[in-house]
């Protein structure tokens, strides 16, 4: 067989094989922060995360949080009681078992990085706004 | 007869053995490659990377979640999630990421205090998928990009809430973490770590009050039942030759990896006061 056609054989079995596996995209159950599995790449799930994420937050249904500290106390276990706001103090010392308070408001960790940065701009012109209403107000 | 000789162009109409060989081969490539494509070009077109319910049925399924763990009174349970269309998942699969859900008081950006669930997850780097991070998320997060609205959830015993309410608050949590990934982690060896093996290393570690990774392997070895990894060795060895988080170096015999049923299935034989839920729209 000449080299040539030996060669252009391997290659069209290459990007045979090469092709139909990436038309399979990601067969692998994958845990990406996006709450998605990888369909395709890193870059498609983070994708998936922006645009999920992104979806969620621009309802304005969810709150941002802030920080998160265990409402359980007991031995070294869960936050030092004095972290812990007086209404939530029943919730935190209850033993296991018993039905907690749950709040009717959800929350999110926030916008991914890239969408925040799109949106800082916005924001320090709505601060500024504001501030100079509140001057003229005041 | 026909010869093709394939530089570019046709050069020649002639057709002999050889190149019926070389076709055979190229059709047989093609048809392996597309028995296995089968199955999953349907999830990459439905779900590629696209919110796949309205927001609001989101959020909604993540406060009934949370709700139901609360009425449960659990402060600590095991949550996993299904992020892929079940019928593409390897057999034996169920849920796609497990983490472990805290109940806890969460201080809002406006710094308010109210009480709600927070998942600690080990997750990919999104540029970077053969490595991970340790990250604390809230249930509408979690259940963002899912492919199903149903969630698994597993409430330990009182005693072992406590206990991996200790090793998360500690810095054992964070000692167990191996930034090396791999999506079909071996939960017998140290090489690499996914989310389900990171959450296992942190039951174990709770029960045993150790955070000698040699002693939560060696016990995991001799009470944990992991799942086989049931997908076809060839795109099993095309994964792992082509897809950074996909490895099966660790994996000396038929791979096997640690999931959430299996998990479940290690907590009801052993931590009897466990339950385990399944909770849907």
């Amino acid at each position: 067989m000449p080299r040539s056609t030996y060669l252009s054989t391997l290659i069209v079995v290459f990007i045979t094989i090469m092709g139909a596996f990436l038309m399979t995209g990601y067969s692998f159950a994958a845990d990406t922060h996006s709450g998605q599995a990888l369909d395709e790449s890193g870059k498609a799930g983070s994708h998936a995360s922006n645009s999920a994420a992104h979806a969620i937050i621009s309802t304005g249904k969810v709150t941002s949080a802030a920080s998160a500290i265990p409402l359980s106390i007991g031995g070294s276990v869960g936050a030092v009681s004095s972290e812990i706001a007086n209404e939530l103090m029943d919730a935190a010392t209850a033993p296991a078992g018993t039905p907690l308070e749950i709040s009717d408001e959800s929350v999110s960790v926030g916008s991914p990085p890239d969408e925040a940065l799109k949106t800082s701009t916005e924001t320090k012109v709505d601060t500024a706004k504001k501030s100079k209403s509140e001057t003229k107000s005041n | 007869m026909a010869h093709f000789k394939i530089t570019g162009k046709i050069r020649a109409t002639t057709y002999n053995i050889t190149t019926a060989l070389r076709l055979s081969i190229m059709l047989l490539c093609l048809t392996v490659s597309l028995i296995y494509s089968d199955a999953v070009i349907a999830g990459s077109s439905q779900g590629g990377g696209a919110i796949q319910f309205k927001p609001e049925e989101i959020i909604k399924f993540a406060k009934k979640v949370e709700k139901r763990l609360a009425e449960k009174g659990a402060k600590v349970a095991i949550i996993a999630r299904v992020g892929r269309p079940r019928n593409k998942l390897p057999e034996g699969m169920s849920f796609t990421h497990t983490a472990i859900a805290v109940y806890s008081q969460i201080t809002t950006a406006d710094n308010r205090k109210i009480p709600g669930y927070a998942i600690y997850n080990l997750y990919q780097k999104d540029d970077k998928p053969e490595l991970s991070d340790l990250v604390v998320d809230y249930p509408v997060d979690f259940f963002a990009g899912v492919y199903l609205l149903e969630a698994g959830v597993i409430i330990p015993s009182p005693e072992l809430q406590k206990r991996i309410l200790t090793t998360l608050t500690s810095g054992i949590y964070k000692s167990l973490h191996n930034p090396k990934y791999s999506v079909i982690a071996n939960p017998f060896t140290l090489d690499f770590q996914n989310c389900t093996e990171h959450t296992l290393d942190v039951i174990f570690a709770s029960i045993y009050n150790t955070s000698d990774i040699n002693v939560i392997k060696a016990n995991e070895k001799a009470y944990f039942k992991p799942q086989p990894v049931k997908i076809n060795p060839l795109k099993l060895a095309l994964g792992s030759m082509f897809i950074a988080d996909v490895t099966t170096s660790d994996h000396p015999e038929s791979p096997v990896t640690a999931t959430f049923t299996t998990i479940g299935h290690f907590l009801t034989k052993y931590d009897a006061a466990s339950q385990d839920n399944n909770h849907s729209t």
